[in-house]
């Protein structure tokens, strides 16, 4: 688990709200990062905006969960990225996951098994595709 | 389990320990539509408040790379720091506060 510091901006990177903390399990199975939707509110996001797509998400052993997905800032290992979060529709029984995309592309992770060690780094120039 | 994120000089700056492993993993179909806040925005969407691109493209703006910085109505610096909740916390009386995060040069763009 890690503590990331996460915040939502609009357009020019004009922060949203007011920035969270929260502690997240870094998954490397899921392939979004997944929170809570009542976090979206204090971020400024409102999940209602058809900016916001909507899913049904399924993971290993649970049903479809819905969700609306919104890009927010999150800082990693001292550099602020962009990550898309599925935000959950309904309260979130698992917890918070950190998953691969924007968040593994911005990052050398190591686990290291034997030690119960997760070690984390930012990537020296972060590659971003358009 | 312990979990050490290192920043770019190499020092520990988070711990914390795992109160469970795996997770189930989720499947989507993600997608990124990260943009460069420095460039204007595409047709159809609001151009951010007045006064904040010309600031975003100033030679002042890029010694706040990567930090988020607290502007006022003359879009001058009023603080920054690498946090925006640190920074929030240190001006409570900003009822309206522009914070704007000042995006790194060196992203490389991949085509």
């Amino acid at each position: 688990m890690i503590e990331v510091e996460m915040a939502a901006t609009g357009s020019l990177g004009v922060l949203q709200g007011r920035s969270l903390r929260t502690t997240v399990l870094v998954d490397s199975g899921a392939d979004v990062t997944m929170l809570d939707g009542g976090l979206a509110t204090t971020l400024g996001l409102d999940l209602t905006d058809a900016r916001y797509p909507r899913d049904v998400v399924g993971g290993v052993g649970s049903g479809g969960v819905p969700v609306a997905t919104a890009l927010v800032k999150m800082s990693l290992c001292g550099r602020w990225v962009d990550v898309p979060v599925n935000f959950t529709l309904q309260p979130m029984t698992n917890p918070p996951l950190l998953g691969r995309a924007g968040a593994f592309d911005a990052l050398v992770i190591s686990f290291l098994h034997r030690q119960r060690v997760v070690l984390g780094a930012a990537a020296r120039g972060a590659t971003r595709s358009r | 389990m312990t979990t050490y994120f290192t920043g770019a000089s190499g020092t520990t700056f988070r711990s914390g320990s795992v109160a469970g492993t795996g997770g189930a993993p989720f499947s989507t179909p993600g997608t990124t539509n990260a943009q460069q806040p420095t460039s204007p925005p595409p047709s159809g969407e609001p151009a951010g408040p007045h006064g904040v691109l010309e600031w975003l493209q100033s030679e002042q703006a890029r010694h706040y790379e990567g930090k988020w910085v607290l502007l006022d109505e003359d879009r001058d610096v009023v603080d920054s720091d690498d946090s925006p909740g640190r920074l929030l916390e240190r001006h409570p009386q900003e009822a309206s506060p522009l914070v704007v995060l000042v995006e790194r040069s060196d992203i490389q763009l991949a085509v």
